[in-house]
């Protein structure tokens, strides 16, 4: 009898030792939205856009953002350098974006309702590329396993979601708090994959300095490498700006 | 002594300055063939050199310059061209942006015609060459205030007058019969008397635009502008000249380019879906009453556009443009309805489709471009299009359908 109890006491300490520690999926997508995140970023950020017949096309641009609002500046390929995209967010919510024709010399103001389009002709959209931002009250979530420390979570948008999916799986790090691997649902159909391929520990926060992004049916994928990160660094107000975009 | 010391002073701070640079340019190649008659259009070799960099560091360096040399050879007419196209450099100092130098400058909203943007001359030796590659550099000086609320003020001065280049021949309308009184004899023609304003003080253009930046919707601008200038392309008139021999006259044609003032106004507001932009431009000229022949009349331009992108991004663009001219005395004013839509869309990311159509309802003539172009890696593609005009014969594209052309491009930029 105080064998078994013994064993009884062992088993639950053991299972104690390696049970999850999130009970449910909105907790772990609560704990991941806590993590502080910077409140600036400057970064150099190279991006491969492969197709399925194996032609490349890159892009290398500067990136800069303080909260919602963010400027881009292209430094590759010899065709698109010096044309720029900034978004700023006012104070009611509404954003508003604006490209910058070299060319031209020229500011054109654009419709910032790009959220199901292409992030710059890759495989990503700028709703894969602010997932991070993505208000996760948007979704419902439920932990469908977790294993070796990773919780594999599904997570499906609400009716009114003006999402491009109608499923995603997480696979999130316990202890980083991190998406380690995504998968994207379209019509009940694996359409897209996004893997992080390295990820950097910089000024206390954990940075993803290589992502994958795999589009199924076209067999394209896109990588993303970002270097040269600075966060947390003051950022003039200025420089999210016109003036700064044509420079 | 003390001068060398000084000097080398100087040097030295100047080299202590941080000073970064990149170099880099396009090689263009250009054909077309007019359907009519199989004449070569274009055949033409282009290279750009461009030199760009910053002098200091942070966010905004003390100034940044801009250079591009080109060097052309047209094989249509065995000649090689070479030509400083931008050449300036920018001061940042505070809020103000000095730029002194060769440069274009945009002023508008809407997309293709720009009633607003009259600042620098074209290059009209083709006048279906997009938009951008016909604007010519011309030296200028321009300060740009940016305040910190919203505010942009853009102020303009060309010291030196520069006129665009013609179309070609074979893209000149049909010059207007002459009406002659009874008993005239035209019996030659002298050459072009070509008024173009002289390089001195009165002949200085200069501008200012105001824009503000709007809290509304997803965000809008305005932009109010005035400028005084010389248009860049002639007034064609002619008159009669006595000969020796009574009722025998020789025609003098006359190339005047007016002074004129414009008063613009120009809007841009993005909404979810969309983009509404428009622009309106009024010129006065100095010929209020339509009496002198040598001068254009006073003429109102507005267009009104919008963007919208459709499902499998399908990028449009329509327009409609409308033209009024004042009447010379005794006739009628004239007006012109026009109206542009551009398409594109983009198969993938080395293939985009485009088709671009003008009509004008005026006349029912107009011009259809559709364009296939294809990237075969970073900075290297081609293009292919049809320019198509059509009407009637007197008509504004009518008049010109024989110009019907296939063109091709091959670019490098590096």
């Amino acid at each position: 009898m105080f064998k078994k109890i013994i064993s009884l006491l062992l088993i639950t300490a053991i299972g104690f030792g390696f049970a999850q520690k999130y009970e449910t999926g909105l907790e772990v997508m609560q704990a991941f939205d806590a993590k502080e995140q910077p409140k600036s970023t400057i970064a150099t950020t190279k991006m491969l856009i492969t197709s399925g017949s194996g032609q490349s096309l890159s892009r290398e641009m500067q990136m800069w953002s303080s909260g919602d609002s963010q400027i881009i500046k292209f430094l590759a390929p010899a065709d698109i350098k010096g044309s720029g995209f900034l978004s700023i967010t006012q104070d009611d919510g509404s954003s508003e974006a604006m490209i910058y024709l070299p060319a031209l010399d020229r500011i054109r103001r654009i419709s910032s309702d790009k959220k199901d389009g292409s992030f710059f002709g890759s495989d990503f959209s700028y709703e894969d590329i602010d997932f991070a931002a993505n208000d996760i009250n948007d979704s419902n979530y439920k932990i469908l396993d977790f294993s070796d420390g990773v919780y594999q979570i599904k997570a499906v948008p609400h009716d009114d979601s003006d999402s491009l999916y109608d499923k995603r799986v997480l696979y999130i790090n316990e202890e980083k708090l991190i998406p380690e691997k995504i998968e994207y649902y379209i019509d009940g159909e694996l359409a897209k994959l996004m893997t992080i391929v390295e990820t950097k520990e910089v000024s206390g926060y954990t940075i993803f300095t290589s992502l994958k992004m795999e589009t199924l049916d076209s067999e394209s994928f896109t990588t993303i490498e970002q270097s040269d990160i600075e966060l947390d660094k003051d950022i003039p107000a200025e420089v999210f700006s016109e003036r700064f975009l044509r420079k | 002594m003390k001068k060398i010391i000084i000097l080398a002073l100087v040097l030295i701070s100047f080299s202590q300055a941080q000073v970064s640079f990149d170099l880099g340019g396009e090689l263009k190649s250009d054909f077309g063939v007019f359907f009519d008659d199989g004449l070569f259009s274009t055949a033409s070799t282009q290279l750009d050199l461009k030199l760009g960099g910053e002098v200091g560091s942070g966010f905004f360096p003390d100034a940044t310059f801009n250079a591009v040399v080109r060097g052309k050879y047209d094989a249509i007419t065995n000649t090689t061209m070479f030509s400083v196209r931008e050449a300036y450099a920018t001061a940042y100092l505070g809020n103000f942006d000095l730029s002194v130098g060769n440069q274009k400058v945009f002023w508008g909203s809407v997309d293709g015609f720009n009633p607003v943007d009259q600042i620098n001359p074209r290059d009209l030796s083709n006048p279906f060459v997009d938009p951008e590659e016909q604007k010519t550099p011309i030296p200028m000086l321009r300060v740009v205030y940016n305040s910190s609320f919203d505010l942009k003020l853009d102020a303009i001065v060309v010291p030196v007058y520069v006129a665009s280049t013609l179309p070609g021949a074979r893209w000149q309308p049909a010059p207007a019969a002459m009406t002659l009184p009874p008993g005239v004899q035209i019996v030659g023609k002298n050459p072009i008397i070509n008024n173009q304003p002289e390089a001195k003080l009165g002949n200085i253009q200069y501008g200012i635009r105001a824009s503000y930046n709007l809290d509304l919707l997803e965000g809008a601008d305005v932009s109010a502008s005035y400028f005084h200038g010389i248009r860049t392309t002639p007034t064609a008139s002619a008159k009669l000249i006595p000969t020796a021999n009574r009722g025998q006259f020789k025609v003098q044609p006359i190339l005047n380019y007016d002074i004129y003032d414009l008063v613009g106004l120009d809007f841009s507001v993005a909404l979810p879906a969309t983009v509404i932009r428009g622009e309106f431009a009024y010129t006065i000229t100095g010929d209020p009453d339509g009496t002198i022949p040598t001068i254009q009349n006073h003429s109102f331009a507005a267009v009104l556009g919008s963007e919208y992108t459709f499902a499998g991004d399908i990028m449009t663009v329509g327009q409609i443009m409308f033209n009024y001219t004042a009447a010379d005395k005794g006739k009628d004013a004239s007006t012109r309805i026009s109206s542009l839509l551009t398409a594109s869309y983009n198969i993938d990311n080395y293939f985009n489709v485009k088709a671009v159509w003008i009509q004008n309802f005026s006349d029912s003539s107009g011009a259809l471009r559709p364009s296939v172009s294809y990237k075969f890696a970073d900075g290297v593609s081609a293009s292919a299009d049809v320019v198509f005009l059509y009407g009637s014969d007197s008509s504004q594209f009518g008049s010109l359908s024989k110009n019907s052309s296939l063109n091709l491009s091959f670019d490098y930029s590096f």
